[in-house]
């Protein structure tokens, strides 16, 4: 049975670039060009509470794993900002990229920001220092073009970059690993199925699920379309899904994901480009969240899923 | 207005129309006394002093702080020291004292006995005259009482500042503490007059700084002499120890002790008490007059027998006693030249190589520990004992040569060949054969893999044993290396392979074949790896171990920041030349960061110093 929708929300005027789950699935962060970040309760669809400190529009969210803190990236005043979540304070603003920040990760104690830009570099702050200048502890600048995406790991920073690689820096090892699919620019890139697989999305319009231990291409997805803007993607156990430019929600079955251009469900309810999907984080654990999802879209609409 | 508001002060009363308009709330300041520092600066220096640039500025000299009132010569109070630099001046105390400390200084050259010791201030003056009077005026027990009064007086009083607050309190300094007593005057029998109340004497606490218990002190004498052998060592419940420290008798070992002591560690235990006890009862000795361990604890302090000793002798058992007797054959306690040992040393019994050596759990036959073989310094030390039973590979590299002297069996030799198990020695023998040059080791190496690829344990050891260790362990690496890698398989084609991965490919394809414009086709990725260093408060902060180029990057940027100031420091060595004695004024650290080259006996006064030295001091700092 398709997803449904559950809640419709409209708290953003303009384009909503970023919707994420907290660790325990919640709540809801938005992001938008309106420069606020919302937290919605997401069994209620409540509004609890609105960030505002940023001078421009918002391009990535991430929030820690107990929920306290919130890292979130402006793009255009290049800044990656601390935010209490519970106090609705901004407790740092780490400066030091030169272009817009696109995309932000943290760590699951809040303690690791990393930030990738448009200025080919991903910056790893700290934000236990108290100095400033100090906080930025490392800034990696292997990638030819702007980073789009990143994850972090326990022990890896995984960047994707538009320069057509995923960039897997292992810490542990002091490694660097760097894939390439086909050249095209790599948009988005996820880890899923508990770290085994890699899920990589391209402009070329294709989603790759690849298997991280060989690299070997596991699945490949299309049938949205991703030709000129960011579009994000998830995927948990059973299903990927995709935003698209055409307005709707591609969905997949991963097992299935050879039959091109039959996208499992295509979910219509936005009407402007849905920027980015995330799917439900405890979907492992609890059934009935199998295909619970969040997308969120240009025209300021974000949808929970069920 | 304000003219109209002074008329008003000072005037006396027209009431004018104008003059209700103002209300006065205060009082007036005092006319004439804010004028009192008005030629005063707050600096000395003239009113208008300053001397900017509208007034035609400061010149070079004196205002503009180099030198001095009287022109650029300086006072005449100046004397130059110039000359006099290198003498050096012996420093008395009285040089660092002011007038005070002169005063005091001056103060204890004179000593004189004091006629009292009455250190409050208050009755200072009536110190001196009170003994007198006291003793003058009243004659008697009355007298009695009020020098015991007086005495208590000079009880010192421990703070001035305490007896003044109280005094302020109303307490008389010689009174005690608290409220007026009821007790009734005797010499006035004056029932309404109240008596201060009595002062109670300071009762001194002095901490215990000994480390002895609690009967110390009492003589030896006074300690019944019947605390005999079946005494534990502990002692009485009472007064442990006690007996111990004051008698010399034979010590028991312990019923404490469960484990059954070897012969020779209870021998052991035994002289270690009798030498623990010989130290600590030297010198008492009530029977032994000139005492041979000295006369430490004299017996003269015999004090009458208190209550402490008096519970000693109710809870004692009545015990022989065995008093020391000269006579007896010590051998032990004496050196070899028939002396006892020193005051306060103890003759420890060289025992036996096997005294010091502990044997060790015994091992049961079945053992067979795992240990990391590595390389000691006591390789050529024979096994002996228990630890021959491991085998000796375990711990120790045993060469052929003590092996064949410790008679270990030659069997395990064969045994601790590397073994090639059977899945690597087929797969090897699928892949890549080496030694192509060799042919006989080719030959040698294939059939040590179908050997291993065919035979079990039996096989192997039932196979004449024409490999070397050596070589066995070369062939074993080589099996697996070159066991094929099913990545490196996927990467090279060869004409197997392609029939395997063609299938999929090829089905996928066919799968995909009705909507081929929209196909996504499956790339795989092409991967390169480079090197990173991640920083090391970064992997701190996530709980990683550092790899080792962090850490080598570290360790790197260290020694180059340590490099650079030894190397600054080593050439301003070179330049500084140091007055004085001959190696006296050497600081400790430059002669120890610069080779003997630097010291500045070597250097000469003519050179002059490099460019770098300059830098060096002067130059930014890294």
């Amino acid at each position: 049975m398709a997803p449904q929708i559950r809640h419709r929300l409209d708290y953003h005027r303009g384009s909503v670039n970023s919707a994420i789950f907290d660790a325990s699935g919640s709540y809801i962060f938005t992001g938008g060009q309106d420069k606020t970040i919302r937290l919605v309760n997401s069994t209620t669809g409540d509004l609890i509470q609105t960030y505002l400190g940023h001078g421009w529009g918002v391009q990535g969210i991430a929030v820690s794993k107990d929920s306290n803190s919130l890292a979130s990236c402006g793009g255009t005043d290049r800044a990656v900002y601390l935010w209490d979540v519970s106090q609705a304070q901004l407790t740092r603003k780490l400066t030091g990229h030169s272009q817009h920040v696109d995309c932000v990760a943290i760590s699951d104690n809040g303690s690791i920001i990393v930030s990738g830009s448009f200025d080919k570099t991903v910056r790893v702050w700290d934000t236990r220092s108290s100095n400033s200048p100090q906080a930025l502890l490392q800034s990696l600048d292997e990638s030819k073009d702007g980073i789009s995406s990143l994850v972090l790991t326990q022990t890896e920073i995984i960047a994707s970059s538009i320069d057509g690689h995923v960039r897997t820096y292992d810490i542990r090892t002091g490694r660097v690993l760097i894939e390439s699919f086909g050249g095209q620019p790599v948009v988005c890139v996820r880890i899923v199925a508990g770290g085994k697989c890699l899920l990589v999305s391209s402009m070329d319009g294709s989603i790759q699920l690849v298997d991280r231990a060989d690299g070997k291409a596991l699945a490949a997805f299309s049938g949205h379309i991703c030709q000129s803007y960011r579009i994000q993607c998830d995927a948990n156990d059973s299903l990927v899904a995709s935003g698209s430019e055409d307005g709707l929600v591609y969905v997949w079955d991963v097992l299935r994901g050879d039959e091109s251009g039959s996208a499992k469900y295509r979910l219509g309810g936005h009407s402007g480009i849905v920027n980015t999907v995330e799917f439900h984080p405890s979907a492992k654990s609890d059934n009935s969240k199998g295909q619970a999802m969040l997308s969120a879209a240009s025209d300021g609409s974000v949808i929970i899923w069920e | 207005m304000s003219k109209r508001a002074r008329n008003s002060a000072t005037g006396s009363g027209s009431i004018d129309d104008d003059r209700v308009d103002f209300i006065h709330v205060g009082t007036e300041f005092p006319p004439a006394a804010s004028r009192q520092n008005e030629h005063r600066t707050w600096d000395g220096k003239p009113r208008d002093y300053s001397r900017d640039a509208f007034k035609g500025g400061f010149s070079a000299g004196y205002h503009g702080t180099v030198g001095s009132k009287e022109g650029w010569q300086p006072t005449a109070s100046f004397v130059s020291s110039r000359g006099k630099r290198a003498e050096r001046t012996q420093l008395r105390p009285e040089d660092f004292m002011d007038e005070e400390d002169r005063a005091d200084f001056q103060a204890t050259r004179s000593i004189r006995v004091a006629g009292n010791y009455h250190t409050d201030p208050e009755s200072h003056e009536n110190a001196e005259a009170l003994p007198k009077s006291a003793m003058g005026g009243i004659v008697g027990d009355l007298a009695e009482a009020f020098a015991a009064e007086f005495n208590a007086i000079r009880v010192s009083a421990s703070s001035r500042v305490g007896d003044s607050i109280m005094a302020s309190m109303g307490w008389k300094s010689g009174h005690g503490l608290g409220p007026l007593t009821r007790a009734v005057d005797r010499y006035s029998n004056d029932v309404s007059k109240r008596l201060p109340p009595k002062p109670m004497p300071l009762q001194s606490c002095e901490p215990k700084t000994n480390k002895h218990g609690v009967g110390y002190g009492v003589a030896a004498g006074d300690l019944p002499a019947d605390v005999g052998e079946d005494q534990s060592s502990d002692g009485s419940a009472a007064l442990p120890a006690l007996g111990t420290l004051f008698k010399r008798r034979d010590k028991k070992p312990t019923e404490a002790s469960s484990v059954k002591d070897t012969g020779r560690v209870k021998k052991l235990r035994q002289q270690q008490a009798k030498s623990e006890k010989q130290r600590l009862s030297f010198g008492v000795d009530d029977d032994d007059s000139d005492g041979a361990d000295g006369d430490f604890m004299a017996t003269s302090t015999r004090k009458p027998k208190s209550a402490l000793d008096v519970l000693v002798a109710n809870t004692t058992k009545p015990t022989r006693a065995t008093p020391f007797k000269k006579g007896v054959a010590r051998g032990s306690d004496l050196c070899h030249d028939g002396r006892p040992p020193l005051l306060g040393f103890v003759l420890v019994s060289s025992g036996g190589p096997e005294f010091r050596h502990y044997e060790g759990p015994a091992v049961p036959e079945s053992f067979t520990g795992v240990r990391s073989v590595s390389k000691s310094r006591w390789d050529s030390v024979p096994a002996v004992g228990s630890q021959s039973k491991l085998g000796c590979e375990a711990g120790r590299l045993v060469t052929a040569h003590d092996r064949a002297k410790l008679g270990i069996l030659d069997s395990l030799a064969p045994a601790a060949q590397p073994q090639v198990d059977v899945e690597t020695a087929n797969a090897a023998l699928a892949g890549f054969i080496p030694y192509e040059s060799d042919p006989a080791k080719r030959s040698r190496y294939l059939e040590h893999l179908t050997a291993c690829a065919s035979s079990d344990k039996d096989g192997a050891t039932s196979r004449p044993a024409t490999l070397s260790a050596a070589e066995a362990s070369e062939f074993a690496r080589m099996a697996q290396v070159f066991k094929p890698n099913a990545v490196m398989m996927s990467r090279f084609i060869s004409s197997r392979t392609t029939a395997q991965t063609d299938p999929p490919a090829s089905d996928s394809k066919t799968e995909q074949g009705k909507n081929t414009n929209s196909a996504a086709k499956k790339v795989d990725a092409t991967r390169t790896t480079l090197e990173w260093t991640p920083a090391r408060l970064f992997c701190k902060r996530m709980n990683i171990p550092p790899p080792c180029q962090t850490l080598a990057r570290e360790k790197s940027e260290k020694e180059e920041k340590e490099g650079s100031t030894k190397q600054r420091r080593a050439r301003a060595a070179d330049f500084i030349v140091w007055d004085g004695p001959e190696g006296s004024n050497v600081p400790a650290v430059l002669a120890n960061d610069t080779p003997s080259a630097h010291l500045p006996g070597s250097t000469s006064a003519q050179q002059k110093p490099d460019l770098s030295l300059f830098q060096s001091i002067f130059g930014d700092s890294e």
